[in-house]
């Protein structure tokens, strides 16, 4: 019997917020995150039967994932050459090597900042992924939404106090979860 | 919670205040009484310290999340792709 099964129907709670994370990183847009995510999952689908059990849900979808990305990229690559001729078009020499040199060092600059925070930002979604569902939507809609009180209390109906118990035991399991690596 | 008589709590409701806190939603009255729990309370201490810590590091994350209408938009796609292969193989 397979360690790990596969449940659809739970993915999009579960895993939306985590591959939308990975994406868009890479490819720097909102829409085509979300495009690439809804392509996993439908990939996934179409292929659970290959599905062996050995890794977790998440590292398989994660996997499929980056062939996504790995793809999109060989589309828009003939795109991008176009650009990159464009550059070397330009009136004034000098600026245009100058305004080159800027785009290269900012690239660079947050380049590595985002590898830093990727980590971090993947290990904080997965601990998300071990406390209910529920209560990880709402500490998610509170916390990184930055939504206030009244509107989350009235998105999941419930009252300000189940609001911050749920919030405290959900900053607490976080805690825990990050406290060897990270806090 | 009950509002704090002289500034004295218990630990749950300092760790509430605490929560608070972090959200920029205790009072000046709340923040005083967690300073004055503070002194006294280790736990409560190390509770504020390890939640502030965890305030920074979820910032530092940057965590772009889904919106519910973008998770509703995927789910409806899936939806469909899974009902579509549940007629396909009865
Ligand atoms: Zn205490």
């Amino acid at each position: 019997m397979p360690k790990h099964k596969l449940d659809p129907n739970k993915w999009v709670d579960k895993y939306a917020d985590y591959l939308f994370n990975y994406a868009i990183v890479r490819v720097n847009d909102r829409e085509i995150a979300n495009d690439l995510v809804s392509e996993t999952f439908l990939a996934g689908l179409n292929s659970k039967d290959n599905f062996l059990g050995k890794a977790s849900e998440r590292t398989w979808l994660i996997s499929i994932l980056k062939r996504k990305v790995i793809d999109y990229y060989r589309r828009i690559n003939s795109q991008k050459g176009k650009a990159e001729v464009r550059i070397n078009y330009s009136d004034d020499e000098n600026n245009g090597e100058w305004l080159e040199e800027q785009v290269a060092d900012d690239f660079d600059r947050s380049a590595e900042d985002e590898m830093e925070n990727e980590e971090l930002r993947l290990a904080i979604l997965e601990c998300l992924d071990e406390i209910n569902p529920k209560h990880a939507a709402i500490f998610k809609m509170k916390t990184i939404d930055g939504a206030d009180t009244e509107a989350v209390c009235n998105e999941f109906k419930i009252t300000p106090s189940n609001l911050w118990v749920i919030i405290h035991r959900a900053r607490t399991a976080l805690a825990t979860c990050l406290e060897k690596k990270w806090l | 919670m009950q509002k704090p008589k002289f500034f004295i709590l218990n630990c749950s409701d300092a760790a509430n205040c605490c929560d608070k806190k972090e959200y920029n939603e205790a009072s000046i009255r709340e923040k005083t009484s967690i300073i004055i729990h503070n002194l006294f309370c280790k736990k409560c201490r190390d509770y504020s310290a390890k939640n502030s810590k965890l305030t920074q590091l979820i910032k530092k994350a940057r965590i772009k999340a889904c919106t519910s209408e973008e998770k509703r938009d995927i789910k409806e796609k899936l939806k469909q792709e899974i009902s579509k292969q549940g007629s396909s193989s009865s």
